[in-house]
């Protein structure tokens, strides 16, 4: 053959590259192989749980925020319903402490009367007593004078006579 | 070190060198061992250097081919009981080298035959190792003994044309029964086609392999060329053959495989508006 080109030589190299891969493939590409196609799937798996996990927070966290929405919304009705409670509260505390200021007032006002009455009717009284008191007084007073002169004027007369 | 002492190491150095040139000059003639033609073409053709193994005579890359299977058989038993049971989900600098490795041709045939690769990845891994494994093997230089009882450093497997053809060829019926598998018929037809490969393949391989190791033994052929140069062109040039020829058989047959096996969707044919009349008609 040219170039030396050898039949049985040629099988030779196959028999023993075939052998050769065989071994290879036993020994190492399988294992090695299988190996790393373990590791990948575990790493995949740990993937997908972080993904899972993370979905289960994004979700709670949703579910959280519609939570906090669903609260802040019934705080806001129900500091509305406070302020209206609590409006409707100042307004009725006020009319009915009006009521009474006025009541208090009208019952002042009545016993304001009533003692201006009293009290006129009193001063009346005792303007009365006091006029007629004065005037007993004065004319009390004028008689006794007259009397006074009187008898001043004969004892002067007499002082006159006896010196006379 | 002082400086004077410097000098006289130096000195010496030279001196040695010098005298060893002069031993060379003076014992070896020109220092040629014989003709270089004939070194040439037993390089290639191995017809005086066959080897004994007791019921044939082979050419020295049986032998090499034999070694390199038994030395890659032994390491992968090593492997497969002490190292590849210790693996850690962190791997080491040895375990991501061998994951590399396996990945590496795992890739190849994935990313040029994604539909069908399994088998060609197991191919093309012991394909990929058995070469550069078997083209770096050379550079042990291994001795063995020829019928004419000289003495031979075994060379790489593939520098012979019998083993290249053997490769070539079975990495052609490799593409084949990805073709046959993938396609039937008409991925054998396919494969077919590419008559040409299986010659191509092994002389690639066989040429490539076969000039490093001439200019190997046009280097070594001169005693005056044994000097530095052995480094660049006998360790440099084996390591990137062993490197590029490797990945470039491997290559080929993802590539070939790939082409074949890969399933065509059916076009469906236009019909025409005649057929379309003729069909109503039926």
């Amino acid at each position: 053959m040219p170039l030396n080109i050898d039949w049985q030589q040629i099988l030779l190299h196959l028999l023993n590259f075939a052998i050769l891969a065989f071994i290879l493939y036993m020994l190492l590409y399988s294992p090695i192989k299988k190996y790393m196609a373990k590791r990948k799937a575990m790493y995949e798996d740990m993937q997908k749980e972080t993904q899972d996990k993370l979905q289960q927070a994004e979700d709670a966290k949703l579910e959280y925020q519609k939570q906090l929405d669903s609260v802040e919304q019934q705080t806001a009705l129900m500091r509305k319903q406070a302020e209206s409670e609590i409006a409707t509260y100042k307004q009725a505390q006020m009319e009915e402490a009006k009521a009474t200021a006025d009541k208090l007032v009208a019952q002042a006002k009545k016993t304001a009367n009533t003692e201006k009455q009293k009290i006129l009717s009193s001063a009346s009284k005792e303007i009365k007593e006091l006029v007629t008191t004065a005037t007993e007084k004065i004319a009390t007073k004028s008689t006794s004078q007259s009397v006074d002169e009187f008898l001043d004027e004969i004892e002067r007369s007499k002082k006159v006579e006896k010196a006379g | 070190m002082s400086k004077k002492r410097k000098i006289v190491s130096v000195c010496v150095f030279l001196c040695v060198v010098a005298i060893l040139i002069v031993g060379i000059c003076l014992t070896g003639g020109n220092g040629e061992h014989g003709d270089i033609s004939d070194t040439m073409q037993d390089a290639v053709l191995h017809e005086n250097d066959k080897i004994d193994i007791g019921f044939m005579k082979v050419n020295p890359s049986v032998i090499s081919a034999f070694v390199v299977t038994g030395v890659l058989f032994v390491s992968a038993l090593i492997i497969r009981i002490f190292v590849i049971p210790r693996f850690k989900t962190v791997p080491g600098k040895f375990q991501m080298l061998l994951e590399s490795w396996v990945d590496f041709f795992d890739n190849l045939a994935t990313s040029n035959s994604p539909h069908k690769n399994k088998f060609l990845g197991a191919y093309i891994f012991a394909a990929g190792s058995y070469i550069f494994v078997g083209t770096v093997f050379e550079l042990l230089g291994i001795q063995a003994v020829t019928v004419n009882n000289a003495s031979i450093a075994l060379p790489a497997p593939l520098s012979d044309i019998n083993a290249a053809i053997a490769m070539g060829c079975l990495s052609y019926l490799i593409i084949m029964s990805g073709g046959i598998t993938g396609n039937g018929f008409k991925g054998l037809l396919l494969t077919l086609k590419d008559f040409s490969l299986p010659i191509s393949m092994s002389f690639r391989l066989f040429g490539a392999l076969l000039s490093g190791l001439l200019v190997t033994e046009l280097v070594y052929h001169y005693m005056a060329l044994s000097f530095v140069l052995p480094v660049i062109v006998g360790v440099l040039f084996t390591c990137l053959h062993a490197i590029i020829q490797t990945y470039v058989l491997v290559m080929l047959t993802a590539l070939f495989y790939g082409e074949v096996s890969e399933r065509h969707p059916k076009i469906k044919k236009v019909k025409t508006k005649k057929e379309k009349m003729k069909a109503k008609e039926a």
